[in-house]
């Protein structure tokens, strides 16, 4: 059996997806200016550019089999990519039940995305890498229709300087971004399933996400300028002022396209959780029960998007899995190594 | 093991014809179509058997009966007879020693005749097969309107002469091995050397040796050890009866098994994207060929999403459609007893019968069916206002989109009737989370080491030119291989 | 075989969880075409243009005065209108295909606060258009005028065209939203007129009624403004710069011409002159002359067209006291942020000293 390997722009499509999906769950309730939110990506941008560089590096080392953390160490990645999985369910379920109240109750929303996630982590990382590239064309598409057949006229007075007020807004926003970049731990447990060029897909992935993202809230802050907060979902709220003769209204195609990433990114999550399991199958029905299990108790208990202990658990992971713990095991590879070479 | 515990029951030719006959009699249990006719050739005792139907008596008495009466020789040894016959007295167009019963049975039905000779402990098998077959014929499932007439054969020797016809190169390659424990049928793996992979040749004939049932009545019997693991809901094989689709797949550096008995040739790797090529494309311009696969690619999904997205939109998400068709199907469904998913599901329940009825039944009565069920459908379940007449149209598109790419059919089938209930109860979220598993599922089928999405996804651009496009770039030159593809492993 | 029952075992939570369905059947929703709004002695009268038709074999079937019908619902709020609309027809009310908000003018003192509040929170689109309404709302939507039936399409289609002509400016809930709530500016917001049918000529008066957009109401975050003409509505969308296409008549002692401007372009700059905002307007455009009497020179009829355009400017600019209607306060904050946050507290007072000065430049297609 070949062992399964995906390429660095499948990788930085996944990581973008994963992005993305955290952005279209991202409430607003009140927009002041789009000018602090696009500069605080920004510096984030910048800040994660450095933080992947020791991921990176892991990753190269793990394709080259040089590298591999202990099992201890693992399952502490699979906690944390499991508690994300299930803040991505249980928030995506508060989306819709804000949203499209009469389609499905986020209980059972969130039940049904576990168990699709569960099945298509089963079915294989390369599975997922391959749907990504399909997701990341639809989500393309999605947009160039929207923008289209959009009603909003781009008012330039929207998009105004930044000044002193806007720095709560600057470095709220930065401390959400830089606690959203788990993409970054995403890269070191990955790196082993790359074919190669981990490097490509971490800049490219930034490169993505920067243009993407960055693109999305100007168009925002362009055309629906503070509206935004009342309908409360950013990117969502791009197709809320579209319209066309075809399609009436592109709310529910926007929300079947999200529907379709959180499944997908779900899945991703509960596939690299599930990797420590020997078998994909047991390990795929643990992860995504798990992951239900925390969506619906986080549900319940009223998660929300920018929730203290969240940003905080999330940033710690990133700093934590994605910058200490692949520098630490690379410097005891070192020691190790070295003192081989010493023996031998 | 298997090996030696054949080779301890077998049972050796014995010097005497009689015995010999009888010993094959009494394998074959006496069955009645084993005929047995007795010679004798310069003063030995012969016995010919063959098996009624299986060989052609006219050239039997030809190339055997015939020699065998002029064969005259003073004082003939046995061991005399046995070399003449299996020399170049006889004009078969292959001879060969025989010393097991067993043995000999197994070329009886293979067509062959059997001598044994009185006094010799082996027997002598002739190449004479005369059975009847049907003739070449037109392809039924694949039709076109510019490529050959002729479909592949019943008759696996006939299937091999048509595709050498078409591939006139020593590179051809056919590798004849048998499957079936009872049956014990002849498969034939069909390549061309030097362009499919050596790799892909042994992993089929290993899958293929893997065969375990009794017989192998059609290419269902060995797809499933082709196509290996489970739990895939698209095929990583494909099949075809038709020589050119099977030469143009096997020039692409795949493989095709034919079974001998069976019309169909299965190839692998299957690619998702093949479903949507056909012969005519290659005939047509390049920019009507590919406007036609898009059209077909649109049928695909419109015949598997369309009634699911209508109910979920008209139950879950009104604001979706246009005034107008909304309107309309508010007015439609004010006369309609039942709820828009069953009405949906009955009218699907429905085709699907007569699709059936129009297959099984014979063809004269098969378009009667269809008379039937436009009248049935069409005309008296709208005016009695049992089903709406926009849903009826939205079943008329998708069952006419279905025809459209065949080889999907049992995936699109499928995939209809489970949008329906997951667009009828969750809306678009349920068709959502069905879509993106039945991606993944697409997306992780691998044929042959071979994604089955190339070269869609992992995306190849080269290959581009002749898959979703078709550009007149892809008639020229050597055509590429599906190794060469994106994240093919092979 | 285990596998299998766990896998229906799941999907069976699932679908219970989901109280078998959350939604009715497509022909128990109550589409809405249009929605008036008329005072009452307690709260409000609702006129619900709605759709009533029922398939038949004569063809398609739309919105047109064989199957809309507008029901009426009262309610202390417009939430409590619908809530007795559902209760009154046994049907879910469907406002996503609402294609109109009419508000009667008699509405206008109590502002838009909270009509625009209701249709944030429901399931309008944000695109929808409101509009205020001489007299009764609910007459306006279900009146018979000479073109057929008042219907949705027929009122969004004359105020569109309106708008398209420069003669009112555009009043989205969004656009409103944004203007109203967020940013504390002013909006024009049109009005939807009925009048008679006039004199045929012969003595006896037309019955059918006519409508059209012929003035605009100022509404400010505080409340109501003045009423506007449609010519100052055009001046307002001149120095807004959001006008795209003006119709407008030209006279001169040599004849008139009827003027068609299109393709208009509006550059706006902002700078403090001795201590006050004053914003350079560049208006360009190209003219077409779609009927003219006399002999008027093409160079006659530009400069003529050039100045009927400052004077609607001029028109327009008479309601500069109307709060911050030409988005003055945003320019501020963009280009001269100093200045704005050292005047932060008398901005009101500062933005209706603002003083405009317009360029015109057409030429003829």
């Amino acid at each position: 059996m070949n062992p399964p390997k995906i390429s660095a722009a499948q990788l930085a499509i996944l990581l973008f997806l994963a992005r993305l999906m955290h952005t279209m769950i991202f409430r607003v309730t009140d927009f002041d200016s789009g000018t602090p939110i696009m500069l605080g990506l920004a510096a984030s941008t910048l800040i994660e550019a450095l933080l992947m560089i020791p991921a990176a590096a892991y990753a190269s080392k793990s394709i080259r089999g040089e590298a591999a953390l202990p099992k201890p160490v693992r399952l502490l990645y699979s906690l944390y990519f499991t508690v994300i999985a299930g803040g991505t369910a249980a928030l995506f379920a508060e989306f819709l039940h804000r949203e499209f109240s009469g389609t499905v109750p986020p209980t059972a929303a969130i039940i049904l995305i576990a168990l699709a996630a569960g099945y298509c982590a089963y079915a294989g990382i390369e599975g997922i890498a391959r749907a990504g590239a399909v997701v990341f064309i639809l989500f393309a598409a999605l947009f160039l229709s929207m923008v289209a057949v959009s009603e909003g006229k781009f008012n330039w007075l929207n998009l105004r300087p930044m000044t002193r007020d806007g720095l709560p807004h600057f470095s709220k926003y930065l401390f959400e971004s830089l606690s959203s970049s788990w993409q970054i731990p995403m890269l070191v447990l990955l790196g082993s399933k790359l074919r190669r060029n981990p490097a490509g897909a971490a800049y490219g992935f930034l490169a993505l996400k920067f243009l993407a993202i960055e693109t999305l809230l100007l168009l925002i802050t362009l055309v629906l300028w503070r509206y935004v907060g009342v309908l409360g979902y950013p990117i969502y709220a791009l197709g809320a002022f579209a319209k066309s003769d075809f399609i009436q209204r592109f709310d529910p195609i926007n929300m079947l396209v999200w529907a379709i990433n959180c499944t997908l990114v779900s899945a991703l999550y509960i596939c690299i959780s599930s990797e420590p399991v020997k078998s994909r199958s047991k390990g795929a029905v643990i992860f995504s029960a798990l992951a239900a299990a925390f969506a619906l108790y986080e549900y319940k208990r009223g998660l929300r998007y920018d929730e203290t202990w969240f940003l905080v658990f999330k940033l710690l992971g990133v700093l934590i899995l994605g910058t200490v713990v692949p520098l630490c095991a690379m410097a005891i590879n070192k020691f190790k190594s070295g003192k081989g070479a010493l023996t031998a | 093991m298997a090996e030696n515990d054949l080779n301890k029951c077998r049972i050796p030719v014995p010097p005497r014809a009689e015995a010999a006959v009888s010993a094959v009699k009494k394998l074959f249990g006496d069955s009645a179509d084993l005929n047995a006719a007795r010679a004798e050739v310069s003063g030995i005792k012969c016995a010919v058997l063959t098996l009624e139907g299986m060989v052609s008596t006219a050239d039997l008495t030809k190339i055997l009966f015939e020699p065998m009466r002029s064969y005259n020789q003073k004082n003939a040894e046995p061991a005399d007879v046995f070399k003449y016959l299996g020399g170049a007295a006889i004009c078969s167009t292959e001879t060969a020693a025989v010393n097991y019963i067993d043995e000999a049975a197994e070329r009886l039905c293979s067509g062959y005749a059997v001598v044994f000779i009185h006094g010799m402990s082996r027997g002598l098998a002739f190449s004479a097969q005369g059975f009847k077959a049907r003739s070449v014929g037109e392809s039924d499932s694949e039709p076109n309107i510019k490529g050959t007439r002729e479909a592949l054969n019943d008759s696996l020797r006939t299937s091999m002469s048509i595709i050498r016809r078409r591939i006139k190169s020593p590179r051809l390659r056919f590798e004849l091995i048998r499957a079936g424990k009872i049956a014990n049928i002849e498969l034939c793996i069909v390549y061309l050397e030097g362009k499919t992979p050596k790799g892909l040749v042994d992993e089929t004939r290993k899958s293929l040796e893997k065969i375990d049932s009794d017989l192998v009545l059609t290419s269902g019997g060995i797809i499933p050890y082709m196509t290996g693991s489970s739990g895939t809901f698209f095929s990583g094989v494909s099949t075809t009866e038709r020589p050119d689709v099977l030469c143009s797949k096997i020039n692409e550096g795949r493989i095709a098994v034919l079974i001998d008995g069976v019309p169909f040739a299965v190839t692998a790797p299957a690619l998702f994207i093949e479903n949507f090529q056909v012969v005519d494309d290659y005939a047509e311009r390049s920019y009507f060929a590919t406007f036609q696969r898009f059209i077909r690619f649109a049928a695909f999904f419109i015949s598997a999403l369309l009634p699911g997205l209508y109910v979920a939109a008209a139950v879950f998400h009104p604001e979706v459609l246009s005034r107008s068709l909304l309107l309309n199907l508010i007015a439609s469904e004010e006369r309609t007893p039942y709820p828009l998913v069953a009405e949906m599901i009955i009218v699907i329940v429905m085709f699907e019968i007569l699709r059936e009825a129009g297959i099984r039944l014979p063809r004269a009565v098969g378009g009667a069916v269809s008379i039937v069920g436009g009248l049935v459908i069409g005309d008296a379940a709208v005016s009695s206002g049992i089903i709406s007449a926009p849903l009826l149209i939205i079943i008329g598109i998708t069952a006419t989109s279905a025809f459209v790419v065949p080889g999907l059919n049992s995936q699109i089938t499928i995939l209809r009737v489970l949008n329906v209930a997951a667009g009828g109860f969750f809306g678009f979220f349920g068709i959502a989370l069905l879509g993106t598993a039945a991606l993944v599922n697409a997306c992780a089928t691998d044929s042959y080491a071979v994604p089955y999405t190339a070269p869609l996804t992992p995306f190849t651009l080269r290959a581009m030119k002749d898959a979703v496009l078709r550009l007149r770039k892809a008639e020229r030159g050597t055509k590429d291989t599906v190794e060469s593809l994106r994240g093919s492993l092979r | 075989m285990k596998k299998a029952y766990f896998l229906a075992a799941f999907f069976l939570l699932a679908f219970l969880l989901s109280g078998c369905k959350g939604s009715g059947e497509v022909q128990r929703r109550l589409v809405v075409h249009a929605i008036g709004v008329d005072p009452a002695d307690e709260g409000f009268i609702v006129s619900y243009q709605v759709f009533a038709g029922r398939a038949d074999e004569s063809g398609p079937t739309d919105a047109d005065e064989s199957t809309v019908v507008t029901l009426l619902a009262a309610g202390r709020t417009l939430g409590e209108a619908e809530e007795n609309l559902r209760l009154k027809t046994g049907k879910e009310v469907f406002l996503g295909d609402c294609e109109l908000i009419l508000i009667s003018d008699k509405l206008r003192e109590i502002g838009l606060m909270g009509f625009l509040d209701y249709l944030k929170s429901s399931d309008v689109y944000s695109g929808v258009s409101v509009a205020y309404c001489r007299g009764s709302a609910s007459e306006t939507v279900s009146a018979k005028l000479k073109q057929g039936s008042a219907t949705a399409i027929l009122l969004r289609g004359v105020l569109e065209e309106a708008i398209m002509c420069g003669r009112a400016l555009s009043s989205r809930v969004i656009e409103l939203t944004n203007a109203l709530e967020f940013d504390g500016e002013s909006a024009a917001v049109p009005v939807l007129e009925m009048t008679l049918g006039r004199d045929n000529g012969d003595g006896s008066t037309l019955t059918e009624t006519d409508i059209g957009v012929y003035h605009s109401i100022i509404m400010t975050p505080n409340g109501c403004g003045p009423e506007t003409d449609s010519d100052s509505a055009a001046g307002i969308s001149l120095l807004k710069g959001s006008t795209r296409a003006l119709e407008f008549l030209v006279e001169s002692k040599n004849g008139s011409a009827d003027i068609r401007l299109d393709k208009v372009r509006s550059s706006r700059k902002i700078r403090i002159e001795n201590g006050l905002p004053e914003i350079s307007i560049n208006i360009s455009g190209r003219y077409t002359v779609r009927a003219s009497t006399g002999d008027m020179t093409d160079d006659e009829i530009k400069k003529l067209s050039e100045k009927a355009l400052l004077e609607l400017c001029s028109s327009g600019y008479e309601y500069i006291s109307s709060g911050d209607l030409f988005e003055i306060k945003k320019m501020m904050i963009k280009y001269e942020g100093d200045y704005f946050r050292s005047k932060k507290d008398s901005i009101g007072e500062i933005i209706q000293k603002t003083t405009f000065n317009v360029r015109a430049s057409l030429f003829k297609y």
